[in-house]
């Protein structure tokens, strides 16, 4: 297990240890997988047993890719010289423990301690090391997701007195002797509390803030290793340390919750002009979808079809892997941008393929898999997570079989729009003329710096090439979760379950690849290619960074369909106004923070209130507050006697 | 899969290429007649894709490596589409993807093309790149809202099943769902390939166009496959239209019989629905760009009426 040395004089040292420590975690789940599930117990006492550690089939997937992305994610610490610092670098590997720990804790104490670590550690990673901080997104994400750590806490510490244990692999199906209120509470509780860390609304709102002004590192953590964890419990604490009873009403509420997440944010993410924001957004959007599956699958599971149930986890599993890579490389990505052309403003890049094409490529198949295009990861785990949501026969209520083609709907129009938001990203970064000297000439990059991400786009490919064992394994991971035995998912070559259509990856991707390489040959045989440079068409006026489509533009079109969600403020100025000639136009659009200025504002404003009420209290007399613990010996004399 | 589906496959990725520029041409043949013109010869888009490709390409100087991968890309997506998809025969068609898989191959077409777009920094093809996307914002979830009808009516999403399903059924497989999705993707059809009242594809006024925008940049052998390649789109279209929603006639066997009608019915289905889409476009004018929206609503509204029609009827 991550044997973690933080030698403070070397700092490199420590990067390397941590990458290895992370590919000595890959074993230990390789170890799991051939092995079957392994459990260590700690002796060492604590206020509640013996503290332990256990890495099941399911866990040991999820650690699997996650411990191979920290080390994609150190070895690019290392070589680009981000966060290279004694801080930075034991933080890293804090971080790194931490996350670990929370993964494949198995006693409720580890869990909640790790889990309070891996936040306490992200806001010091996120804290100190730019420039242009802004300390009011650290202490949002510290807030947002402490009032989360809360709700975690009355959760397992509920379930853990109810059962008597304090071994969360030993709690089982409490909902039997909780009822089905409680259990929707507790539920419901597990769900904000993590969804805190995944950005479900209205918590999200420290997300986009933190990202754009934390080093691409941390928030490539952040949003792959500490999501998965969350993921990870939330689904053990739903159907296994619960369990989903027939509650179709609490599954339709976690559905609705998750759809709203990912629409919003994937609306959000096509205007953002920020490239980390986009990514903020987009693992919103990514988490959204994921819960909205596992909702289905509560759904599901809640009409006792225990198969459709099965195949909907392992879908949303399965994109959670595919999302911790491309997300890693996507934000890493945008992180190398940022020090090369020293913009962020997508307003400010382009043309950057021609300068640097190799992290253009990289970076295109990143945008490719997390915009689910064949043959790359996200799409064959997003085609299985639409399907996850077509199987509604089991099911005979009208509402329900409405509500599944509404999810649907909700899902293809997140996928669409979202591409739009990572095309407008990928676009706009690398492609056109440049829009600022930073981009016209970013800093050449040494080879070693985009090595780290080379791998991670491999991952991307082959996830969606050749799946099949990750999904078997998957699928017996997920199906004693919710009591289902013998399913079959792969069938011949293909994914294909309850022979309701399948889909081949591996057919897929060597028909797409064969037909483009006919295509190619086929021309290659006619003759060769005469290529002339030439100027793009300018209609005879000369064109500058300026005479191209901003994103703004880009995205006004969509901005404007959905005008009842964005609701911007716009102004166009022409000036000198009286005027026949226009001299300049002045164009500012503002987009409100609906969350901000309708929840947030006023919860502040009534905290003060009531503050400013209770401050009479604070009268600074000694009588008046000897007369307060009086009052309240009494009360308590007469309430506990 | 055997030989013989294989080679059959083929037959009907040949017959899918060779026919498309032909029902291009038939098109603009029936407009060019509700105009009281005569109009090029059927052929014409024939002509028109062998003599770019004998000519010279141009590349802008600002365009990056990308520029020149991506027709290939997108013609290559259009024959792994018309392999997929089930033409004659309702036998096993490529074997690789369900109709979900076809939408996602269209998104890579469209992601790929819109791309090509942005290359070069022309403000035409940024223009169409972004006005694409907001149609295939709505287009995408009124597609698969589609299938999902379908889908539910036969039990599965492969393609070459939903075919025999309402082939085998004949006559009595008519449901309101069934005309309700097929509005709804005859409509998505329409805006997909770019054609009037969403886009109109004989103009080049900038103001006005979204496909041709984002051609721009393209010359020679590129645009000749960015041209084929939006025209497979067309056809491929189509041919869902028909196999999936009408799919009476198409070969339920391997016999000679069978798939001569298979092949004759497909010609033919193609042949009207070409001509009505040429129809459509005559009696209607382009829309404002951003009444689209309504008109994309509509056909979305259908889908989903179609699914709950399913539930409810």
């Amino acid at each position: 297990m991550a044997l973690l040395l933080r030698s403070e004089k070397h700092r490199v040292y420590s990067y390397l240890c941590s990458a290895a420590s992370a590919v000595s975690a890959a074993f230990w789940s390789l170890l799991v997988l051939l092995n079957g599930t392994s459990t260590f117990v700690l002796d060492v006492p604590s206020a509640m047993g013996d503290y332990a550690i256990r890495l099941d089939a399911l866990g040991a997937l999820v650690l699997l890719i996650t411990s191979l992305t920290f080390a994609c994610v150190a070895m690019y610490s290392l070589f680009s010289r981000e966060g290279i610092t004694s801080r930075g670098a034991s933080i890293f590997n804090l971080f790194m423990l931490s996350v670990l720990l929370a993964m494949v804790a198995d006693h409720l104490l580890l869990l909640l301690v790790a889990w309070e670590a891996t936040s306490l550690t992200s806001f010091l990673g996120a804290w100190g090391s730019r420039e242009d901080q802004d300390t009011a997104a650290g202490w949002k994400y510290l807030a947002v997701t402490h009032f989360g750590a809360a709700l975690i806490i009355v959760a397992l510490v509920f379930l853990s007195t109810t059962s008597g244990e304090v071994r969360l692999s030993e709690m089982h199906g409490l909902s039997a002797t909780l009822g089905p209120l409680t259990s929707a509470v507790v539920i419901l509780l597990a769900f904000l509390g993590f969804g805190s860390k995944l950005g479900i609304l209205p918590l999200h709102i420290w997300m986009p803030d933190l990202y754009s002004r934390s080093p691409s590192t941390i928030t490539a953590l952040l949003s792959t290793a500490a999501s998965n964890v969350a993921v990870l419990v939330l689904v053990r604490i739903i159907f296994d340390m619960v369990g989903v009873g027939d509650q179709h009403m609490l599954s339709l509420l976690v559905m609705g919750m998750a759809a709203t997440t990912a629409l919003w944010a994937a609306w959000q993410a096509l205007v953002q002009r920020d490239g980390s924001r986009v990514l903020a957004f987009s693992s919103m959007e990514n988490m959204g979808l994921i819960l909205l599956t596992i909702g289905a699958a509560m759904l599901f599971q809640s009409y006792g079809a225990a198969e459709p149930a099965a195949f909907a986890i392992m879908a949303a599993m399965f994109h959670l892997i595919n999302h911790t890579v491309f997300k890693s490389l996507l934000l890493m990505g945008v992180g190398t941008v940022r020090r090369a052309a020293g913009e962020w403003d997508l307003e400010k890049l382009g043309g950057l393929a021609r300068t640097m094409p190799g992290l253009s490529a990289v970076f295109l198949f990143g945008t490719l898999a997390v915009a689910a295009l064949p043959p790359f990861s996200g799409f064959v785990s997003e085609w299985a997570m639409f399907k996850s949501l077509m199987h509604a026969e089991p099911i005979a209520d009208p509402l329900i079989r409405i509500a599944l083609p509404l999810a649907i709907a909700v899902m293809a129009l997140c996928t669409a729009i979202a591409a739009a938001a990572y095309l407008r990203l990928f676009g706009f970064t690398f492609l056109g003329r440049p829009r600022s000297n930073g981009a016209a000439r970013p800093r050449p990059l040494d080879r070693v710096e985009i090595f780290p991400l080379v791998p991670l786009a491999a991952l991307c490919l082959l996830l969606g090439v050749a799946s099949f064992p990750l999904l078997e394994e998957l699928t017996s991971a997920v199906s004693p979760l919710v009591g289902a035995t013998g399913i079959q998912v792969i069938e011949g070559y293909s994914i294909n379950f309850l022979h309701q259509g399948g889909l081949n990856p591996l057919g897929l991707s060597a028909l797409l690849a064969g037909a483009i390489l006919v295509v190619f040959l086929v021309l290659r045989a006619t003759g060769k290619r005469k290529v002339v440079l030439g100027d793009t068409w300018d209609c005879g006026t000369t064109l500058d960074r300026r005479t191209q489509y901003t994103p703004t533009g880009f995205s006004q079109p969509l901005m404007r369909v959905f005008k009842q969600v964005y609701r911007p403020h716009t102004e166009v100025k022409e000036e000198p106004h009286p005027s026949i000639y226009i001299r300049t136009v002045r164009f500012e659009q503002a987009l409100p923070e609906m969350f901000t200025a309708h929840i947030y504002q006023p919860l502040v404003a009534a905290t003060v209130a009531v503050a400013m009420r209770v401050k009479r209290m604070q009268s600074g007399s000694i009588q008046a507050y000897l007369a307060y613990l009086m009052i309240i010996l009494i009360v308590l004399l007469v309430v506990l006697r | 899969m055997q030989l013989s589906d294989l080679l059959l496959n083929l037959a009907e990725v040949l017959f899918i290429l060779l026919s498309s520029p032909l029902l291009a041409g038939v098109i603009r043949k029936v407009k060019s007649w509700m105009q009281c013109r005569q109009g090029p010869s059927v052929l014409q888009p024939y002509r028109d894709i062998w003599k770019l490709l004998h000519k010279s390409t141009v590349v802008s100087k600002e365009a990056s490596w990308l520029f020149l991968i991506i027709p290939y890309v997108c013609l290559g997506a259009m024959v792994c589409l018309a392999m997929m998809v089930p033409v004659f025969t309702t036998g096993p068609s490529g074997g690789v993807g369900d109709m979900v898989a076809v939408i996602y191959i269209l998104g890579l077409f469209r992601f790929m093309m819109v791309l090509g777009g942005l290359e070069g920094g022309s403000s035409f093809g940024g223009m169409g790149s972004s006005r694409e996307l907001m149609i295939s914002a709505i287009v995408e979830p009124t597609l698969l809202l589609s299938i999902f009808s379908v889908a539910a009516i036969s039990g599965t999403t492969d393609l070459s099943a939903i075919s025999a399903h309402f082939a085998g059924q004949g006559l009595s497989g008519i449901s309101p769902t069934l005309f309700l999705a097929s509005a709804a993707i005859f409509i998505s059809l329409m805006a997909e390939n770019s054609r009037v009242p969403f886009d109109n594809p004989a103009t080049h006024l900038e103001l006005t166009m979204v496909h041709e925008g984002m051609l721009l940049e393209y010359s020679g052998r590129e645009l000749a496959l960015m041209d084929m390649a939006s025209y497979v789109r067309l056809t491929m279209f189509m041919v869902i239209l028909s196999n999936v929603f009408f799919p009476w006639g198409i070969a339920l066997g391997m016999e000679a019989g069978e798939l001569a009608l298979g092949v004759g019915s497909i010609a033919l289905k193609l042949l009207v629905l070409a001509i009505s889409v040429a129809l459509v476009e005559s009696v209607m004018a382009k829309m404002r760009l951003f009444r689209l929206p309504n008109l994309l609503t509509i056909s979305f509204t259908l889908s989903l009426l179609a699914v709950m029609s399913y539930y409810i009827l």
